[in-house]
């Protein structure tokens, strides 16, 4: 049987680790090594492979929560993981160059996915630097055609992580 | 010595009205009258309407078949097809022509009945009723339309402009609508500011600001987002009743998605903006959800304030297209057990 999952990705210290923590039944497991590129800086370990976080329905259905690596050098695990996945939760880390390229790298690499499902953005450390803010991340989905919810969220806040949910389940149960 | 006469306008634009407002100030030095603007139309000495739309040109009518004062003067691209007793003043506003046209009507109004010249209004505002697909803000006719316009109507129709606004119960505050921000000018908290919007504009004084003179006029003060306060506003007096320029049976589609964690997280309107994300009609929408058709009223005008709403008329056909249909019943299930799982 196919594993019911939410897939969270965006870049590399976006904090998608850290959200699926937030939530998750028992701590992530995760494939992380330690950095050796420029991510050094932001943060000591990164996911190459996976991290993998858990809840359980009522019924006692599990419901995974996948975390894809963030580097594009991974991008061949991208289409493995959101096989059953019920929506995409894209975070954007507002202190990198180009947040707003990111966004659109990991909408287009997901968009067949997105197309089948759905997705909500939470943009992270927007606290470190508000630039661009949310209206620009809305004009910019505008320009693409497209309107998804954005949220400024904090991966460890677990309301946020919540409300990213909400509102991706608010979109999956109109579409 | 110069009498002080009063005009009253009816169906002109807020453009009109504050360029009008700048030239009665001209009138100072004039030898027969000075002119202002008043809201009361019982004092007024000159009733100066838009007769180049239907209601205006109605209310004329109507005014004219009545015989009675105050002066009249149409404002119009035409100056045939008016009795000769109603004075044209021709569009655009231009000083030289307003300045005359108020000669002769001070002169008319003079002649006839000058005991109420003494009158002084009780308030002299500036009030508004919002027209979206004009784009512009038409001011309010007691003689014909008696609807309250609140202050945050005005503004929704002034998306580029400034515009201070201060009422007998607050101090001055600065709108910069373009960039949603405001200004207090005094430790106005949101409460004072939602009470400031939802109260009735004609009473409330309100004035144009040139950008140059912004900074002037926030020096010292301090900024503030404009959308919190004008979301509330907008629910707050929606009222279940469409905003003016909505109307029931048109299409209704979100342009962005609204930043609900800022303007206050509530189920249903993530509910109601994932379905206005694809648009349709207000019966469509109770159609799906089963809530009632007065919730997504006051949803709709919020956005609609926010201008983070679309609508135009579409066919009927038309609009079922783009209507999402219900998930099917295993899926809403399973999605029914997340949200209870995550308390959500």
């Amino acid at each position: 049987m196919k594993q019911i999952k939410f897939i969270f990705t965006g870049p590399p210290g976006a904090g998608k680790t850290t959200a699926i923590s937030t939530i998750s039944e028992f701590p992530p497991v995760s494939t992380d090594v330690f950095s050796t590129d420029g991510l050094s800086s932001l943060k000591e370990k990164t996911t190459v492979a996976m991290d993998f976080g858990q809840i359980t329905l009522d019924n006692g259905q599990k419901i995974g929560l996948y975390g894809t690596p963030g580097q594009q050098r991974f991008k061949f695990m991208w289409n493995i993981l959101v096989r059953g996945g019920l929506g995409l939760i894209v975070l954007v880390d507002n202190r990198r160059s180009d947040p707003l390229k990111d966004l659109e790298v990991y909408l287009e690499n997901f968009s067949e996915f997105i197309n089948e499902t759905d997705a909500v953005i939470g943009v992270t450390c927007m606290d470190l630097k508000d630039t661009p803010t949310l209206d620009d991340y809305q004009d910019f989905l505008q320009k693409l055609g497209r309107i998804y919810p954005v949220f400024s969220v904090d991966a460890r806040n677990k309301e946020d992580v919540l409300l990213l949910l909400s509102a991706l389940l608010a979109c999956l149960e109109i579409s | 010595m110069p009498q002080k006469l009063w005009l009253y306008t009816s169906h002109l634009s807020l453009s009109n009205v504050l360029t009008l407002k700048v030239f009665l100030g001209l009138t100072k030095n004039d030898q027969i009258a000075i002119w202002e603007y008043t809201e009361n139309p019982d004092i007024a000495a000159a009733l100066l309407i838009d007769a180049d739309s239907e209601d205006g040109r109605l209310q004329l009518k109507e005014l004219i078949a009545k015989g009675k004062p105050p002066v009249l003067i149409a404002f119009s691209q035409g100056a045939e097809g008016f009795p000769e007793d109603v004075l044209v003043l021709p569009r655009p506003l231009r000083l030289a022509e307003v300045i005359a046209v108020l000669q002769q009507a001070a002169k008319r109004f003079l002649g006839i009945s000058s005991p109420q010249v003494e009158q002084k209004p009780s308030t002299v505002v500036q009030s508004g009723a919002v027209s979206e697909k004009a784009g512009d803000i038409k001011s309010i006719t007691t003689m014909t339309a008696p609807k309250i316009r609140r202050v945050f109507e005005v503004l929704c129709g002034s998306r580029d402009k400034i515009l201070k606004v201060s009422s007998r119960d607050s101090q001055p505050v600065v709108f910069d609508i373009l960039h949603r921000r405001y200004y207090p000018s005094n430790d106005a908290g949101p409460i004072e500011i939602e009470n400031l919007l939802t109260s009735a504009a004609q009473h409330a004084q309100i004035e144009e600001i040139n950008i140059n003179y912004l900074a002037k006029e926030t020096q010292n003060l301090k900024g503030q987002e404009l959308d919190v306060p004008l979301w509330a506003a907008a629910l707050a007096a929606s009222n279940e009743q469409l905003f003016d320029g909505l109307s029931r049976d048109e299409f209704f589609r979100l342009n962005r998605w609204p930043d609900l964690k800022k303007l206050g997280q509530n189920p249903l309107h993530l509910k109601l903006t994932a379905l206005l994300r694809h648009g349709g009609t207000i019966d469509h929408f109770t159609n799906i959800i089963k809530v009632p058709a007065g919730d997504i009223i006051n949803f709709i005008n919020a956005c609609h304030a926010l201008n983070y709403l679309d609508h135009q008329t579409k066919p009927v056909v038309q609009n079922k297209a783009p209507i999402p249909e219900k998930t099917n019943a295993s899926k809403r299930s399973l999605l029914s057990r997340i949200r209870s799982r995550l308390g959500i």
